[in-house]
């Protein structure tokens, strides 16, 4: 009698889980009936409309970015439809707000939800690899050159071969700064009281007198944010990979390009780290500090360390402090494009796309045509923004529409800029990004699946010791830092990462 | 307890129960401070709060937060709307089909009851996990963006409905049996005779049901992108987790400037934790007499 029953049960939860499966892999076929089905039956219209020529019909491009939800979008849109009008295309913006993009992106691209553009980057969210990987990403290496070729010429040639997978094109870099440059950024008002040239700078202790004099008579404030270690190594080494928070480097002058941790130039960093947290140049609950925004925004940082130097970066510290302080800025390093530095924001085009050939011409659009990228950013003039005396984008009190972040959308030099920032900014970094020196493996990333677990596990040791320096027994705690690290399998990560390195230089140099 | 005590043992026990009573109270206030410090947090401004730290009192009084909040009223005051909407309607119906459901399996004259109980104790060990729900509701019931995902699929909870029938259970069969006698329709038994006698154990799996509607910001995730049906609890988390992906794009990524002057202060962020989870400090007492109750007796039984 039991057993009868079980193979009854048995019986049933199999044909549940038939049902279940069938319904899965039918969703390709049968799921885009409903909600789907306008823009499903256009594409196929525009198809016959391609051969007739007369009237053309209007293909829906639907683009999912990450940004808050704007009251006033209808409105920005029909402008934009207005225009892409004669293209044949009508543009659909969804945005998915910053704190849930990743996993919503996550979740309409395992269940191939139809939509045509999104927004991926290489390691911040909607990871780009990953999604190749799974065949995410339609390769648009030949649609390019048929229907994008004014973008094409927009952006430097090195940032498509940096989002190259196995040679194959499977996004759009948005373009915009590629270079890094470090350095330090003060507050002009203090250089000038203690008469200080921060040009004369070339290492970090030679901001030691300058730093002393603010904790003598500037109480109030922090010397110095503590941001190390960008400075030493972009000048001797070439950073490989990052992706376990820890840097990895091969010496520039090494032909074996053998990678390595940089355990002493680390301690090194940790001493002078500690050196300055005693004197009382960095703040004294460094260690403990989360969030430091409001201090930044108060303009309690009297030096930036470490800083990210580009043209209109001081103006974009003045605009982000209470009252306007004015900052200059000196930048240590030659400027220098990492590896996949163009992998840092992209716009890939979805497997689940009904026509991909409109949505790439609507990329080509978004990136060249000033106009609609600017109303895509600013919204409408007049109601989102004005124009002031230097015509400059002023944002309004209650914008309706206001995302400003061209960076998550396309080419960032075509936007008009914003008050507070420098005339020729987007010209100067243009020419930068262009006369930069390119990492001798640029194109080369690193494929975590095999080590992914070691990584994980050397993150949590880094997150755990970060604020070493900070402590009176730094170096009791440095050592154990080095112990955890080895046992996290920071050997088999290199090992790793040297042998994919390998492969790469075989294949490509 | 006490009363039933002689007076020699009450004595005796006098001590402890002091004892008893001080270390709770200690752990009441220790439990209430969190709440006094968001409240406090809230009401004051960025750079006191940075410059004092978190205070139960507020050094400097400031209702800059809320007036932010409220300047738009229309956007809180609507995500309100949307949350109670979401939460009396799953919890009615909720409890009205998770009884009727439950009602059926505790009766012993059921056919098939074993197999239809086991049917739903399954899905509580094995479900067809998130991805397979999401292409489901998107694309064949096609309720994206609609409010009823956030009601409908959440009306039955397995658990829930086991809880209700091992309630059921207890009620002794003379009871429907001289009601059938008397002539009574089962809709009759069920409504005027289980029902009522259930107070109890509905009212925790009402009260379950509501805390849990009341805090879902994950399904409107997923499901939700029309700012009109944004429920309250998204709004919050919206906030707090773009500030953390921000800040975390603000130190990781080259390339992406965001000002900090846009990203939202934690008093703010406090007063959106008041104006959210305040209600629901007043509904808790009202439902925790049947609470405790329903939650024990299906406890021990089940």
């Amino acid at each position: 009698m039991k057993r009868k029953k079980m193979k009854k049960l048995a019986a049933l939860a199999l044909a549940a889980a038939m049902i279940c499966s069938t319904s899965a892999c039918g969703n390709d076929s049968t799921g885009d009936t409903g909600q789907s089905s306008n823009s499903s039956n256009t594409s196929s219209q525009e198809g016959n409309a391609q051969g007739s020529q007369g009237s053309q019909e209007i293909v829906t491009v639907k683009w999912v970015l990450p940004g808050d939800p704007q009251e006033g979008t209808p409105e920005v849109l029909d402008a934009i439809n207005a225009k892409l009008a004669e293209e044949g295309l009508k543009l659909d913006l969804q945005l998915e707000p910053f704190g849930s993009y990743n996993d919503k992106m996550n979740m309409m691209i395992s269940s191939q939800e139809e939509f045509d553009l999104c927004f991926t980057t290489g390691g911040w969210m909607n990871f780009y690899l990953p999604n190749v990987a799974k065949g995410a990403f339609v390769d648009i290496t030949d649609m390019i050159d048929e229907y994008a070729s004014d973008l094409k010429n927009a952006i430097p040639d090195f940032l498509f071969d940096q989002v190259k997978v196995k040679d194959r094109i499977y996004a759009v870099p948005n373009y915009q700064i590629s270079y890094t440059c470090c350095g330090l950024i003060a507050q002009t008002e203090f250089l000038k009281k203690y008469d200080f040239d921060l040009s004369t700078v070339t290492k970090y202790e030679d901001l030691e007198p300058f730093l002393q004099k603010i904790v003598e008579n500037e109480p109030g404030y922090y010397p110095i944010l503590w941001e190390i270690g960008t400075l030493d190594y972009n000048n001797d080494y070439i950073l490989v990979d990052e992706s376990a928070g820890i840097r990895i480097c091969f010496a520039k002058d090494d032909p074996e390009m053998k990678v390595m941790f940089q355990k002493d130039l680390e301690k090194q960093l940790f001493a002078l780290g500690n050196d300055w947290w005693k004197k009382g140049y960095i703040r004294s609950d460094m260690a403990t500090m989360v969030d430091d925004t409001a201090d930044r925004i108060a303009g309690k940082y009297v030096v930036y360390g470490g800083a990210v130097i580009k043209p209109g970066g001081e103006a974009e510290r003045t605009s982000a402090t209470k009252d306007s302080i004015a900052f200059t800025q000196v930048g240590l390093t030659v400027p220098f494009v990492s590896s996949i530095s163009g992998r840092s924001s992209m716009t890939a085009i979805s497997s689940s796309s009904k026509h991909p050939e409109a949505a790439m011409k609507l990329l080509n659009i978004v990136n060249t045509d000033k106009e609609i990228f600017n109303l895509l950013n600013y919204g409408l003039e007049g109601r989102d923004y004005t124009k002031n005396a230097e015509g400059k984008v002023v944002k309004a009190e209650n914008p309706k529409y206001f995302i400003s972040a061209g960076w998550s959308m396309g080419n960032q030099f075509n936007l008009d800029l914003l008050e507070g920032q420098a005339d020729g900014v987007w010209e100067e970094t243009d020419r930068i990004n262009r006369e930069a020196d390119i990492s001798p493996v640029s194109g080369f990333s690193f494929d975590q699946a095999k080590v992914s677990s070691e990584i994980a596990k050397i993150a949590a040791v880094k997150e755990e010791y970060k604020s070493l320096a900070f402590f009176d027994n730094w170096e009791v705690r440095f050592d154990e830092y080095m112990n955890k690290l080895d046992a996290a399998g920071l050997d088999t990560y290199l090992a790793e990462l040297q042998r994919q390195l390998d492969e790469w230089r075989a294949e490509n140099l | 307890m006490a009363a039933r005590l002689s007076a020699k043992e009450t004595k005796h026990t006098k001590k402890p129960q002091w004892i008893a009573h001080s270390i709770a109270i200690l752990f009441s206030i220790l439990c209430i401070i969190p709440f006094l410090i968001v409240i406090s947090s809230s009401l004051t401004n960025e750079f006191a709060l940075n410059e004092h730290g978190y205070q139960l009192w507020p050094t400097f009084f400031d209702t800059t937060a809320y007036q932010y909040i409220f300047r738009n009223p229309r956007t809180i005051v609507n995500s309100y709307g949307v949350t109670i909407l979401v939460t009396v309607a799953t919890t009615v119906l909720g409890v009205l089909f998770m009884a009727m459901i439950a009602y059926p399996l505790s009766r012993r004259n059921c056919k098939f009851r074993r197999f239809l109980s086991f049917y739903i104790f399954f899905t509580m060990l094995f479900s067809g996990g998130l991805v397979p729900g999401y292409i489901l509701t998107t694309q064949y019931l096609h309720l994206k963006d609609n409010i009823l995902v956030m009601i409908v699929p959440s009306l039955v909870n397995a658990f829930h409905v086991i809880m209700i029938r091992t309630f059921f259970q207890r009620l002794p069969d003379s009871l429907f049996e001289s009601a059938k006698i008397d002539g009574a329709s089962e809709f009759r038994i069920f409504f005027s005779i289980a029902m009522p006698l259930s107070v109890p154990v509905l009212a925790s799996v009402a009260f379950f049901t509501a805390m849990g509607k009341w805090s879902d910001w994950y399904t409107a995730m997923l499901y939700i992108n029309k700012e009109e049906l944004v429920p309250l609890q998204y709004l919050l988390y919206r906030i707090q987790n773009n500030l953390q992906v921000l800040l975390s794009a603000m130190t990781n990524v080259t390339g992406i400037t965001i000002n900090p002057r846009d990203l939202p202060g934690n008093n703010l962020i406090m007063a959106m934790a008041v104006v959210a989870t305040g209600p629901m400090l007043f509904v808790f007492p009202f439902f925790q007499k049947y609470f405790v109750q329903g939650l024990t007796m299906g406890a021990v039984k089940g």
